[in-house]
């Protein structure tokens, strides 16, 4: 079973991606902002779907932090997100973000991409 | 200056209700979508567990031909149209023995008959022997040939009456056994026809069952897909709650730039307090949400 890091300060967010990609067959860690999730990637995360407004340390600073780790290089993260500004959305492709959906998000999208992300 | 200050002050504690009221309306929908969340998964949750018990309990039996209870309802056909068979051999060969013994009854019959020919034979001998023993005037050898002869005469049929009383028993008991092995055939045949229908009629109800719970597996399992569809479409729906918390706290982050702004105009120190929800982009920009939901992939 594939292990999904949900990232996002907003628990109903991080219930409902949870829900939708477990009924996919996914399993599903939790972080609350991007310093949580930063604690919480291993070997075993296969992708990481990531807010970007959050305290703490934001979805964008925790993608470019991660990316500075060898181990993650090239980790699929896919950015959700209400913003859609075109400059935030190039700034997360240029730090190797594999994708961005802006909220609120359709279950059967969200789970179409990540299953094609780590297959 | 001191104008200015209450301003500051008037604006700070516009910030605190607002603060204190939207967190309070997030927390009430955050708590009820959180809750509507869980029913979801529960009816997601119980339909899924629902379908497989379905599929263990329907499918394990009768759902495919080498099932448990097809395989046990074949083995029982098969074992039936054995004996079936194999009883009908058993009639069979029985009535081709009773044609045998009344066969050899027939040729016990003739040989009694044969017999009883040679006894008069012998009578005739004995008689003979009678007649030369008195011409020879009380001839001793012939008077015991003939006394013998008579003797032989009356054992041979005194045997041959029990022979031909057998026969007789038998001749009159193998029409009879005849007519019962007929009997037992027409039992065994009978028997063989309503098997065979009732077979056939098992199979046939076997397969229409196998076919309806095929059917029926397979409607469970467009069932549950609807079910996972309409509860991604539920969740999906749901999202307005972050939409909308969002959308609120952005009010503080206009109230606090406002704040800012009064103090910078009315050239007061001001510690105001930073805003309730930081955002990366500019708040002010309004997204197409249109474009909601769609995935970008890079």
């Amino acid at each position: 079973m594939k292990k999904i890091l949900v990232i996002d300060d907003s628990p109903t967010v991080r219930q409902q991606v949870g829900l939708a990609l477990s009924q996919a067959g996914f399993q599903i860690v939790e972080a609350v902002d991007g310093l949580d999730a930063i604690g919480k990637v291993d070997a075993s995360v296969a992708m990481l779907i990531c807010d970007v407004n959050m305290p703490r340390m934001n979805g964008l600073e925790m993608l470019e932090k991660l990316r500075t780790d060898a181990r993650w290089k090239t980790l699929p993260v896919v950015m959700l997100t209400t913003e859609g500004q075109p400059g935030l959305i190039e700034r997360a492709k240029k730090a190797g973000a594999k994708g961005w959906i802006i909220k609120p998000f359709k279950a059967e999208l969200l789970v179409a991409a990540v299953q094609r992300l780590t297959a | 200056m001191g104008a200015g200050k209450a301003t500051l002050d008037r604006l700070r504690g516009v910030r605190e209700r607002i603060i204190a009221r939207v967190r309070q309306v997030n927390k009430t929908t955050e708590d009820d979508v959180l809750g509507a969340g869980r029913h979801v998964h529960r009816v997601a949750e119980v339909a899924h567990r629902h379908i497989a018990r379905l599929r263990d309990v329907l499918s394990g039996p009768v759902g495919a031909e080498d099932s448990d209870l097809a395989r046990a309802i074949r083995s029982q056909s098969d074992h039936v149209r054995q004996h079936v068979t194999s009883v009908g051999r058993a009639v069979a060969e029985h009535a081709s023995r009773v044609g045998a013994v009344a066969d050899q009854v027939r040729s016990i019959t003739a040989a009694a008959r044969e017999i009883e020919r040679l006894n008069a034979a012998a009578r005739v001998l004995s008689i003979n022997a009678r007649i030369e023993a008195s011409r020879s005037a009380g001839s001793a050898v012939f008077s015991t040939i003939a006394s013998e002869m008579q003797q032989l005469s009356k054992a041979i049929a005194s045997a041959n009456k029990t022979v031909t009383d057998l026969a007789g028993a038998m001749e009159k008991a193998v029409p009879e056994l005849v007519r019962q092995n007929q009997a037992l055939a027409r039992v065994v045949d009978g028997y063989s026809v309503e098997a065979t229908e009732r077979i056939d009629i098992v199979d046939r109800r076997v397969a229409e069952l196998r076919a309806a719970v095929g059917t029926t597996l397979s409607e469970s399992d467009t069932a549950l897909a609807e079910i996972v569809t309409e509860s991604h479409a539920a969740l999906s729906r749901l999202q307005f709650q972050d939409v909308c918390a969002q959308g609120l706290l952005q009010i503080d982050g206009w109230v606090a730039e406002l704040a800012h702004q009064t103090a910078t105009e009315l050239g007061v120190e001001s510690d105001i307090a930073p805003v309730a929800h930081e955002t990366v982009g500019n708040d002010d920009v309004e997204v197409d949400r249109k474009e909601a939901g769609q995935v970008m992939l890079f």
